[in-house]
Parts: C-alpha cells; structure tokens; sequence
C-alpha cells in the first residue's frame, strides 16, 4: 500500500487564539515496503505528520491516500484504516494497562474482533519478534524493567500485524544496546513480513542506518526527500534545519581533506566507515 | 475526531485589557459579592441592570465572543436542560397548554425565562475572572485574601498552593489523556459506540494509565520541590508583588453602586 500525501496542512485548535500550524503544504509519497525516515528538530511536525497516516487526525486543509483510502478534511470515518497502520507512540509503555503483559498485547488483536485462540497465537508471536522471554506473559507489564516495557508495549502494536507500521521516536530513552536491538529487530521483521516502515526520528545516525527514504521536515514544511546517500551532499543545509550529519559523514569529510583517493562517500554507518579504514590500511601495507 | 481540541470552559487567554491588568484580589472579591447580589434582582429592571454589567465585563476584556461561547457550550446544554425542565414542572398561574397529564403553566415559561438567564449570567461572570486572569494571578490572589485567616488556622498557602497545582496540571493531564486516547485509538479501542456500560468500560485502557502517569507525575513535582527548598509558605518573598491601582478603586465602586442600585429596585 503506498501512502501519497498532497498539499497537507495541519493547524491545530484552527480559529482560536490558541491557533498553531503544524504543517504546511506537504507533498510526499511513500512506496510500499520502504523503510522511510522521517527527521526533523523538535516541533517541526513529525508526530502531526504520522498521526494523519494513522488516521488519528484529519487533514485542515489538502489529503492523503493510503492504498485505496482516502483522508481529506470532510472524510468522517477513518476507523477503516485500523489494524492496517500500527503506530508505537512516543514512551509507548505509557499506555501499558491490562493486569499481564499477554492480556495488554491481545487487546489490540481482541479488538480488531479476532478469536481468543487467534489472539493468543499473536501474543506468542509478538513477544518472540520483540524478544521479550515468555515467561514474561504472566507478569504484570508494571513490574517490568523500563526496556522490557518498551518491547511489550510495540508488541502490543506488532500483534495486529498491520502493513504499515509507524515508530514515533521509538529508542527515546533507551540505551544504545537497547535502541540497535530494537531497531536491528524491526528491520529484520520489515523485510519478513514485507511490512512498510516509517521510523520518526531527530537521529541522523538512526536513519542512515536503517532508512532507504528519507523525509526531512522543517517548521511544518518537507524540505527534502531523498536517499541516505544525499546526506553528503547537503552540508550546511542539515545545519540549517536543526540537524546534525551522521558522524560518520562527518568523519569521512575529514580524512577526505587528507586522503588521497579520497574515501567513496557512501559509508554512512561507522560499521561501514571502519570496514573501509581497515581496507585501505591493509592495502597500504601490501604493496 | 478531535472533541478534546475545543478550548476549555473558562481557560486563561492572555490579553492586555483592563480587566486584564486588574488586581486578581479585587477581581476575586468583585465577582464573588456580584454572584451574591445577582440573588437580589427580581425585576425586570434589576435583571437589565445585571445583564449591562455583564456585557460591559465582556465588551471590556476584549476577549472574541465566539471564542467565550465555544468555551461556554456545554454549560449552555445545561441551561437549556433545566429551562426545559422548569417549563414542565413548574405549576400556577393560566395552564397554557395542556395534554392529558402533562400541561405548560404560566409560571413555568416566567421561571424557566429568569432561571436560565440567572444562571446564564452566573456562569459569564465567573467565566470572565477565569478568561482574564492567569492561574497563577488567581490563586497568588486568593491567598492574600485567605492570610488573615491563617490566625485561625486556616492553612491559606496550603491551599493555594494545592490550588495553583491542581490548576497547572489540568491541561498537562487533558494533553495526556488526549494522547493515551489516541494511542488506544490506534490499538482498535472504540470509545464512541455501544451502550452506557460499554462505553464506560471502553474507558479503562485510558484511565488506568493516566492514574499511573498522575502518581508518577506526583512524586517527582514533590522531588523538585524539595530539590529547590521548598518548605512552606513561612517566610517566602514573591516575584510579583500585588498592588491595587485606581482601576480596582473604581471596580469597587461600581460594585457598591450595583448593590445599592439592586436592593433600590427591589420590590
Ligand atoms: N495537540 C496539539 N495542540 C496544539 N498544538 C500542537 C499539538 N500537538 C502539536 N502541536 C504543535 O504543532 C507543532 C508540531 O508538533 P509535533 O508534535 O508534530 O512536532 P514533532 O516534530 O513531533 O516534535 P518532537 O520532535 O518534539 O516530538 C508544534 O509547534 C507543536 O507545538
Ligand atoms: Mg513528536
């Protein structure tokens, strides 16, 4: 299912004092099965962005197409997009309820109107994709370590098995081993089930690592959409716009002052850059 | 989809009009002693006299009407509700109109008329303290008004204090409820459809967690405090020094004409 967005304007509480425009005018499209990454500082969208993929809000002004629904600022139901587009909130574990963890991630399968049975294999599936141990099932989400609740609350999400899954910022708070596992995990699931990814992100390092689209918003407009790859060519821009390269970027500028053939510039992840390092020095001593 | 987007009934809007820059004290006590005296009219004299109060506050705060009446709408349901019930319980006077058990007196359509607008102008008036003074303004003012209480062991600050929290987190905890719903939302949950019971149960995901959150808020606003020294209200200067000014001197004035003009009109 691709997601076409045109001309999308977003103003909240319109028409009082309280009056604030989140987006302006955004045009995007988001091929089937990409993982996209959606970046930008803080308050320049993004959340207002994903809610209207999630059918959480409606569009003030233009519309958006996903698959074959349509969202415009006059649509009344858009509860048609539900169990086809999960979204893991920003703090998902915030909205951990149910007395088990199993019972908190079969309310929303149970809610899409799955059998019990159904559900429960769901359950069990989910919690294997998020690599949450299953002895875990019968525990109280609220005794969990801060980690172990983000896993079970997107499991939550995961075990409607939607084709479109929404990450708003979803490693915030978590440490680094933490955010690779999590993020190594969705990738993994995303090319198994062939699911759409979009990852809402302020880390540059995040969406080059794993992103092969990216959206770049600011104050509410998109101002760049492209590959990871064009990351190098935009220099100050990025500045610009609140964000910073990735570091290996940045690294990769540096040496290439000095190196002579420069190193290609396509290393975005420190993994790839250290690969490249050691080549080149193995190819220094050789000769 | 967003019922929660509208502006809350009486919610501070920031402005810079006289009522704006009153004292919160004289505006509290002004208001106050207004919903008392309204109590006194019972003509249709002293009701025009209270309703060209009402509407100078209004026209003097600068505030957009539509913006009040949005906020205003449900009480406005609720007015409606008891002129309706007024209308049909209400005895004496001509039977208007009569249909086997049920019938329209007289003074049914007389008290539903004065009732809503009575109430009608309690609820502007209160709105007005609220839409032009600042949570913090309000309750800075009520206790200066409480303290000399505070010798009878009225805890004065205390209760400001728990006042201007309660006040400060009510859109934080909106916001969040609004957030969790969302969230839910997105989880299947269906908060529109079904009877009474359903509905109500259909509300467990979203409470549960915003309890959670409210403790959890709870604890760490105690925390901070007590990180920057909180101790109570003994001893402690302010930021902002509350003065009367001329403006307040003629709000008081005005207050105790409209009790005379009313206890006058009286009959
Ligand atoms: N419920 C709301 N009511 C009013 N204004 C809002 C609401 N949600 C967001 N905004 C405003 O809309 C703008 C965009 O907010 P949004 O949450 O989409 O940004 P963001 O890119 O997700 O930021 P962050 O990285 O901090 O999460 C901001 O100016 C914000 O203040
Ligand atoms: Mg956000």
């Amino acid at each position: 299912m691709d997601i076409v967005i045109q001309k999308l304007t977003h103003v909240y509480m319109e028409g009082t004092p309280f009056e604030q425009r989140a987006l302006t005018g955004v045009d995007l499209r988001i091929p089937s099965g990409s993982f996209a990454a959606i970046i930008g500082a803080t308050g320049s969208g993004k959340s207002t962005l994903i809610q209207h993929i999630a059918g959480l809000l409606k569009p003030s002004r233009g519309w958006l197409r996903i698959g074959n629904i349509e969202i415009g600022p006059d649509t009344r139901d858009s509860s048609r997009l539900r169990g086809k587009v999960g979204v893991v909130f920003q703090y998902p574990e915030h909205q951990l309820f149910e007395e088990t963890v199993a019972k908190d991630i079969a309310f929303g399968p149970l809610n899409l109107g799955l059998s019990a049975l159904e559900a429960n294999r769901r359950v069990e599936r989910a919690m294997e994709w998020v690599g949450l141990p299953r002895e875990l099932a019968s525990r109280s989400p609220f005794h969990l370590s801060g980690g172990q609740m983000r896993r079970a609350a997107v499991a939550g999400v995961l075990a409607m098995e939607p084709d479109i899954l929404v990450l708003d910022e979803p490693t915030a708070g978590l440490d680094p081993v933490g955010r690779r596992q999590l993020l190594d995990r969705i990738a993994w699931l995303r090319r198994k089930r062939a699911m759409t990814v979009i990852l809402v992100s302020h880390s540059m390092e995040e969406a080059a690592r794993y992103a092969d689209r990216l959206y770049i918003l600011h104050r509410g407009r998109k101002v760049m959409e492209g590959l990871p790859a064009d990351l190098f060519t935009m220099g100050d821009r990025l500045a610009k716009w609140g964000l910073e390269e990735p570091e290996a970027v940045r690294l990769v500028r540096c040496l290439n002052e000095r190196l002579n053939p420069p190193l290609p510039e396509s290393l975005l992840t420190v993994e790839d850059l250290e690969e490249a390092i050691v080549a080149r020095w193995e190819e220094g001593k050789s000769p | 989809m967003s019922r929660l987007a509208n502006p809350i009934l009486g919610q501070y809007v920031p402005g810079t009009s006289v009522l704006h820059r009153l004292d919160p004290r004289s505006k509290l006590v002004f208001v106050f002693l207004f919903m008392m005296a309204v109590f006194l009219a019972n003509n249709v004299l002293s009701y025009m006299l209270l309703v060209l109060v009402t509407a100078t506050a209004v026209f003097l705060s600068e505030i957009p009407l539509p913006l009040i009446f949005r906020g205003l709408k449900p009480v406005l349901y609720l007015i409606g509700l008891t002129a309706f019930l007024h209308l049909w319980m209400t005895r004496g006077g001509d039977v208007l109109w009569q249909w086997g058990p049920v019938s329209i007196h007289e003074n049914g359509i007389v008290q539903a008329g004065w009732t809503s607008l009575r109430f009608f102008i309690l609820v502007l008036m209160g709105t007005m303290l609220t839409l032009t003074t600042s949570p913090i303004e309000l309750t800075d003012g009520l206790e200066r008004l409480l303290s000399p209480l505070t010798r009878l062991g009225v805890p004065a600050h205390e209760l400001a204090l728990m006042m201007s929290i309660a006040l400060r987190f009510i859109p934080t905890l909106w916001e969040e409820t609004e957030k969790i719903m969302k969230a839910q939302r997105a989880r299947g949950a269906d908060f529109e459809s079904g009877g009474l019971y359903r509905r109500a149960k259909s509300y467990i995901p979203v409470l549960i967690p915003l309890f959670i959150s409210a403790f959890r808020r709870a604890e760490e606003l105690a925390l901070a405090m007590e990180a920057r020294g909180y101790r109570g209200g003994e001893g402690r200067t302010r930021i902002r020094e509350l003065r009367y000014r001329m403006a307040d001197g003629i709000l008081l004035a005005v207050l105790l004409l409209l009790v005379g003009c009313l206890l006058w009109l009286r009959n």
